[in-house]
Order: structure tokens, then sequence, then C-alpha cells
């Protein structure tokens, strides 16, 4: 067996995760007006406040284009026929799983995250997000303790709206761009996350999103807020069922770090892409962006992209405050129709502010792959020191890869390396492993695990493990 | 992407001969001029609302009225051929985009060499015009490769034919004199057969004290196992705006060396491409870039590997003082069938002032997996070690920051084929490192 055929096999695993959930929706019908944003507020029982800054981006959002720039194509959106609220009609409470739904506590246990289980032997807080409204919040009373808020962005709403007011659309304004406008305007839920001075949170905070109501876009928002002196570790993952309809996802994650605070956010990313000729797949159009505010600030992301019809994202930093500290460590992997356009931005404002990008993609079957980055450094941003690599592995000849980065510089003390590479597995890699007696599968498995190990080691400790059975799932095949 | 541009953005093209089209009295040549002529009239003149020109505002070529350069100003000039010795007897000579026979000087030439102005060769050569010119061109809807098509009134025309090396470097001088808001249109055609081996030297002069305007395009077809070495100089006035497009054909085995030297002009705009149209050849475009006060220099190369086997280089490096803007935008295409390509480039930015801007944009497209291309990019200040050491050795403040920019610099400059041109470089670049540092 060649080579290719090797490693064709080796990628072209079918989706694991294709099942869908019968449940009742309690479901807007479909449409966007002002009207429709009204009552997704009135819904949820919104303070005044938030119910205005949805309108104002709807406004916003009204005098918007859709962007045309990613090197990705799709077949044109009619937002007028998208459901944009829809909830499991038994609103469970959220003290006991025994009053959840059976058939949600099913899907999950098919996703192999049992509640009940990794509350006890993970140690993980997780905050299940079922379609829009969250359904179970377990560890609440642990964080509690040490004054850790960790919610539903509803419930946040209603119990400590002032927080939430304070920071929502301070890192991502509602005019920012075409999906993050939309996302402020119809937002139903997602998770909010606040870290007082000094505390560092105990555990690492994870959420599972499940997009599972056909058609219904799913438009997640996500504040965490870090205060002076706190630290916290946010780990995000997602699958999502089989769907012939493509699905929008257009989330917000909004990160902010005070003086000496540390945001970690971590992503392994797999809806569904679509079958092998591209129908069906999620269109995943996320504005991801952070900023250190304070001195000595850190905020890091790490993202496992590896599902998803197109991927259009690119988590960003900000960094303000003097001596702050970004980092983005991204692997994607595309494979048959799929298309990904990601990378990050890192805008140096503060003194002595440092970045670091490591960005590796792998393209197979007939996916393209685009690294677009932006490192830019201010003029005050005496300094300033930046660090990219982005290197890009090609499997099979009907694959491309593509390599965008902006660098513009403005102050004179700043330091910038930029590094990009293409190639493919080498041949006398494989040769090598397999004289020592690997079989093939394995010898290009633990090729692709050496490419993104940079990444992977940046992942927390429960994700790494997910993560690498992720690949070997994606890479599983036979071989011979 | 282009939206609908205002008026007063738009160039002037009327006050450009009179809004006529030079003729050149050769069929073909002259169906594509005018088909230029009118294509260039739906084309939007580029903004930075372009992304090819997102850096680089030329608003302030769209204000001039400027009008092509004419025949009596070329009396007025004379250029000593012997200025590059190696090229004294191979020199051609234009002024204001015209061709000044005085001046230039071109004997020996070993059999079937042709190197002449562009409209002698069409009447002695028609043929070989016809068959190649515009041929190589791939830039499409490009506003200033349009005006130069429309507009050009001659140029140089050179060829090599097979199993020839012609020794001496072809020197090719483009002068801009006379006043303000001339415009020229050099349009150079480089043929080479297979075999053979050359090199050429463009350079363009130009007074300080006038805001002119230089439309040039360059058109290189390289034959099987050919070996060219180009060397473009653009030593423009402090006032001159520029744009040159350079695009080169190569086929089977061929080889191109070809650097780009830009220390003038306020406005430089250049695009360089190399087409590699046949298996196992090779493009090498260096570039260096030296800009103070208020200069703005863009290059924007393409390195287009369409078969394979082939490998490409590319060093560019700037240097940005003053209030200076370098933007440089490389992009390395290998298409689908293009496997066991070999492409490399390097790109590296010294920033000497604070108000310096550099805007760097390396970019790779890659269709093909068995291939090996990288980038790398780098914007940073001179080396504090190095400094240390220089200064431990007893050196000042003044001349450890000379010598190491010029290191910087000498690199691109040490690979230039023609030792004279060399030799003036590094005066020149000396002459930059002291000017900066002084203000």
């Amino acid at each position: 067996m060649s080579e290719i055929d090797a490693l064709d096999s080796v990628v072209s695993q079918p989706y694991k995760y294709g099942f869908k959930t019968e449940i009742e929706y309690d479901d807007f019908p479909r449409g966007l007006n002002e009207d429709i944003i009204k009552m997704i507020s009135e819904k949820k029982g919104e303070p005044d406040f938030m119910l205005e800054f949805r309108l104002k981006a709807y406004r916003n959002w009204l005098k918007m284009t859709e962007p045309t720039w990613p090197n990705v194509e799709y077949p044109k959106i009619d937002y007028q026929d998208l459901v944009y609220y829809s909830a499991p009609k038994k609103k469970p409470k959220l003290d006991s799983l025994d009053e959840v739904d059976p058939a949600i506590l099913e899907t999950y246990e098919k996703l192999g995250i049992p509640l009940h289980e990794q509350k006890m032997m993970q140690n993980v807080a997780v905050d299940a997000v079922f379609d829009s409204v969250s359904v179970a919040t377990t560890f609440r009373k642990k964080l509690a303790e040490v004054g850790v808020i960790f919610c539903s962005i509803s419930e946040a709403l209603k119990d400590y709206p002032e927080l939430v007011k304070k920071y929502i659309g301070t890192v991502i304004p509602p005019g920012d761009n075409y999906f993050a406008a939309l996302n402020s305007a119809v937002f139903t839920d997602g998770s909010f996350c606040y870290i007082p001075k000094g505390v560092k949170c105990p555990m690492e905070l994870s959420t599972y999103f499940r997009i599972n109501n056909e058609e219904s876009g799913q438009f997640e928002r996500t504040l965490i807020v870090a205060e002076e002196g706190a630290s916290v570790s946010y780990l995000e993952g997602c699958t999502a069922p089989m769907f012939s309809k493509n699905q929008l996802h257009a989330a917000v994650v909004e990160l902010v770090a005070l003086d000496n605070a540390e945001i970690k956010y971590s992503t392994v990313q797999n809806w569904y892409s679509g079958d092998k000729n591209g129908v069906g797949g999620i269109y995943n159009f996320v504005t991801k962006r952070g900023i250190c505010k304070g001195v000595n600030s850190k905020i890091s992301w790490t993202q496992v992209e590896t599902g998803s019809a197109i991927t259009w994202k690119y988590p960003s930093v900000i960094l303000q405050g003097d001596n702050s500290i970004g980092e983005f460590y991204s692997v994607a992997v595309t494979n048959d129709k799929m298309q990904a356009d990601t990378g990050t931005k890192m805008i140096h404002l503060g003194k002595n502010t440092r970045s670091t990008i490591i960005s590796k993609g792998i393209s197979a079957g007939e996916s393209n792959n685009s690294y677009r980055g932006l490192v830019k450094i201010g003029k005050k941003a005496d300094g300033a020191r930046n660090y990219s690599v982005c290197d890009s592995m090609l499997i099979g000849d009907q694959c491309g890869a593509h390599t965008f980065p902006y660098i513009e510089s403005a102050n004179s003390t700043a330091s910038i390396e930029h590094e990009a590479s293409t190639s493919k597995i080498g041949e006398d890699q494989i040769f090598y492993l397999q004289s020592r007696g690997l079989d093939e599968e394995d010898a290009v498995s633990l090729i692709i695990n050496g490419f993104v190990k940079e990444v992977f080691k940046e992942l927390p400790m429960e994700f790494a493990v997910e993560a690498t059975k992720l690949l070997s799932i994606k890479l599983e095949g036979s071989v011979g | 992407m282009s939206s609908v541009t205002a008026q007063e953005t738009t160039f002037n093209l009327d006050t450009l001969n009179a809004g006529k089209v030079p003729v050149m009295n050769l069929r073909t040549v002259d169906a594509i001029k005018s088909e230029a002529s009118v294509a260039l009239k739906g084309v939007p003149f580029p903004t930075t609302r372009d992304e090819e020109w997102k850096f680089t505002n030329i608003k302030p070529i769209a204000r001039g009225a400027f009008v092509q350069g004419n025949l009596q100003s070329l009396k007025a000039v004379s250029y000593d051929t012997a200025t590059v010795p190696e090229a004294k007897d191979s020199t051609l000579v234009f002024v204001n985009g015209l061709y000044n026979s005085d001046s230039s000087n071109v004997k020996d030439l070993p059999e079937g060499v042709i190197v002449t102005n562009f409209k002698d060769a069409v009447e002695k050569h028609s043929a070989l015009v016809e068959v190649s010119f515009n041929k190589a061109n791939n830039f499409e809807d490009d506003y200033f490769t349009l005006l130069n098509t429309a507009q050009f009134e001659d140029g140089a025309f050179i060829y090599i034919p097979k199993d020839t090396k012609f020794e001496r470097p072809i020197h090719l001088v483009y002068i801009t004199k006379g006043q303000e808001n001339t415009a020229s249109f050099p349009r150079n055609l480089i043929v080479a057969e297979r075999h053979s081996e050359f090199t050429v030297v463009e350079e363009y002069i130009g007074d300080d004290d006038a805001a002119y305007l230089t439309t040039s395009f360059t058109e290189i077809l390289l034959g099987e196992s050919s070996h060219m070495s180009h060397v473009r100089l653009q030593k423009d006035g402090l006032k001159a705006y520029h744009i040159n497009r350079l695009v080169s054909q190569l086929q089977r085995d061929a080889d191109l060396q070809s650097y780009t030297v830009s220390l003038g002009a306020e406005i430089f705009r250049n695009d360089v491409r190399a087409v590699m149209q046949g298996e196992g050849s090779h493009a090498t475009l260096d570039g260096l870039v030296l800009v103070n006060n208020n200069q703005l220099s863009d290059t924007h190369s393409i390195m287009d590997h369409q078969v394979p086997n082939c490998t490409s280089h590319q060093l560019h490096k700037t240097i940005v003082d003053g209030k200076s803007t370098s933007v440089f935008n490389g992009k390395i295409f290998v298409r689908k069938d293009a496997q066991k390509t070999d492409a490399f480039q390097e790109n590296h930015n010294l920033q000497l002032s604070r108000d310096g801007m550099v805007y760097t944009k390396p970019q790779l497209e890659i269709f093909a997996d068995d291939v090996k291309c990288s980038h790398g990019a780098t914007v940073g200040q001179l080396d504090d070690e190095q400094e240390f050491y220089l200064k431990s050795r007893g050196l000042d403040d003044k001349s450890t920051k000379e010598i190491l920019t010029f290191g910087f610099a000498t690199e691109v400059i040490e690979s230039l084929p023609v030792n004279s041109i060399k030799e003036d470089l590094r005066k020149a670049v000396e002459v930059y490192t002291t000017r900066g540092l002084s203000n």
C-alpha cells in the first residue's frame, strides 16, 4: 500500500459523534428583527441595559456587510431563515443531576463525558451547555468558597448584573465585526467566569457545547474576568451531531486580565465537518479576543481545530499593560472539503510586551488550510518582542496550505521574528520508523504527533489526553 | 474589493501626450497598446482600500498633471558611458523615456546579439518583437501596467541568440531631467534563446528637485538553460514617484539572478515576478531598500512555481530611518503539480528611527504536497552584543552604528555581478548610513 493511500485512510476517519437526541424544543419563529431580540431578552428576564446592548448591536449589524476577505467559500447565509432561540422545554433545576432530562444525560454519555463520573474522578467543574441553555452546573459550591463565580451568562445577568455590565462588550464592542455584532444581538447563553482579586482558581473550568437542534444557529457568549493577581485555566470542547444542513456558529469570547492576572483558554473543536463531498457541516465563525489590561498580565490561547466545514477565527490578544504576555498555540487539521482560515492578532501597545505564536496546520483531502495573523507594534510599545512560527503539513496533492502573516512595526525598539515552512511527512522518517518495526500507520501517527507536540504540551492535562485521542481518531484507519 | 474611486484620486490621463496613445507602427504592438488604453479606462486608480495597496498611499501621484517627456530635453543631457567601465561599449541611454542616441554607445556585439532601443527594434527586427512582446505580462487589471503598455514610446530591446555568452554587462541608463511633472514610461523587452548567458543592469537616475513620475515595465523571456543576471538600481530623485513592474518567464533549466537596489524616490512601488514554466528552472529575486525622511518603498514579489523541480530564493532587506516607510509582500505560489519545489524567502528589516514604519507580509500559497517552502521575516534593531563588542574595541557610538548598518546592507550588494556597481553601491550605502545617523 502506498504511502499516500495509508495517509488517506488514516486521515479520513468518519465522524464518531454523529447522532441526534430526540427531545422537545421550545423554539422561536424563524427570522431576525427587533421583536425577536426583545423576545429573547424578555424570555431570559434580562436587565434593561442588556436589551439596549442587543438592540445597539443589531442596528450596527444591519449597517454592516458580510466580510468576503477570508480564504473560504460558502453559499450565502439567509439570516432570516435561522431560528435564533431554542431551549430544551423542561428547564431542569441546577442542584441535582437527577432532575435533568435523561435524554440529555444520555447524549453526554455517548460523548464519553458522563457528568457524575467526571465530577468525581476528574475534579473538573462542568458547566454543560445543551443547545442554548445550561442544563447542569457542578462544583459551584466549591468555587463559591473561594469567591469564584462560574455560571451561565444568563444567570450572571440575573445575579451579578453590575459585573456583566462593567465588562461585556469592552473587549469586543457590539459593532466590532459582522458576526460579533450578530452574536451581541442574539446570543442566548454562554459562560461567565469571574476570578476575584488574588485568587488562584482551585480547578480547571470547562464547558461542553453541543448543537443539537437542526438549523438553529448557536450564538455563545463567554466572558472571563480575572481581577488583580488572579489566575484561571478555562477549557472548552465541542462535538456536534451529524446534519446535512449547514449550521452557523458565531460565538464571541471575551477575556479581561487585570494587573498580574493570568488567563489560559484552551479549546478542542470538533464540530461536524460535513461529509466527504462537503455537504453539511458547521460554519464556525468565531470572534475571540482577550485584553491584557493590567501590568504583568498574561493571556494564553491554545486551540485544537479538527472539525467544522469552515473555521474562521482569530483568537487575539491586546497587550495593553506594560510587561504583559500574549500566547497563541494552534493546531488546525482539515480534511475532505473543509476550509480553515485561522490565526491570531497580537496588538502590542504597552512597553516590554511579549507575544509568542506557534501555529501548526495539517491539510489533507481537498481541504484548504490558511494561517492569517497580525503582529502589530504600536508607537509606544518600547521593547516589544514577538516570535512566530507557523508550519504547515500537506498530505496529498489536492489540498492547499496558505500563510498570510501581517507584520506592522511602528517602534524601532521592537523585535519581531517570523518563520513559516511547508513540508510533507518525510519519506526517510517513515522509512526509519518502519525499519524499527512500526507499521506505516503508527509511523505516520507518531510523526504527526511530533509535529503538533509543541502545541499539545500547552494543553491542560485532561485536554492533552483528549486531543491526542481525537487526533488518533482522525488518524485512525486501516493499513494494508 | 475595489470600490468606486473618488474623482480626486483618479490619475489625469488627458494631460499625458494630449490624451493620445503613442504609435509604434507595428500592427500587433499597436493593437496591444490601444487595447490597454481602452482597458485602462475601466480600471480604477488604486487606493489603500485595495489589499495590494493597503499600506501604500499613492494619492500624491494622482494629483500631478503629468506630461510626457519631449525630444528637446534630450539635447541637454549627456551621459558618460565610462561610468561603468565594464559596460562602456554596451550602454543605452534614455532621457525622460526617450532614446538618446548621442550618449549611447553599443559596439562590437557578438554575432546575432541585439542591443538597441525598442523603436529601432520595431523597424529592424519586427518579427522578433512581434513574437515576444507582452508575452510574459501576467499583470491583469493592473493600472500601472496598462498605463505603461498604452503610453510607452521607447525602451530597450535585447536579444541574445542561442549558445551565446555575452561577457560584458549591458547597461541601460534612464535619466529624468527637466521640469516638474515629467512622466516617462520605459518599456523593456529582453529575450534570451537557449544556452545563452548575459548580464543586464538597469539604472534609473534623476534630479532631486523635481517631482516626476516613472512607470516602467521590464519583460524577460528566458529560453532553455539560459542564464541571466539582472541588476536594477533605482537612484531616482528624492521627490520622484517610481512604479515598476518586472516579469520574467523561465523555460526548462533557465536561471535568473535578479537584484533590485532601491535608494531614491519619494514613493517607490516595485512589483517583481518570476514565472517558472520549465522544469529545473531557478529564480533569485533579491532586494535591498534604503529609505529615510519621508520616503516610502513598497516591494511586492511573486515566485510562481508552475511546474515541478524548480527552486527559488529570495533575500529582501530594508533599512528604515527618519519618518520613512517600508512595505514588503512576498508571495510564493506552488501550483498543483509543482512537486519537489524548493522555495525559500527571507525578509529582514532594520528599523533605525522611532518614527519609521515597517510592514511586512510574507505569504505562502501551496497546492502541492511534496515541497519544501519556507520563509522568515524579522524586524529589529542593531544587535546589542555586536554593538557592545565593537565599542569594547574602542569604536565610538557613531562609527559602531555605521559599521553595523553597512554590514547589514552589504549582504545583498556582495552578490551583485558587476564590480564597479558594487563599489558604487558601497559608497551609496556609506552615504546613506552617515546621512541617516546625523539627523
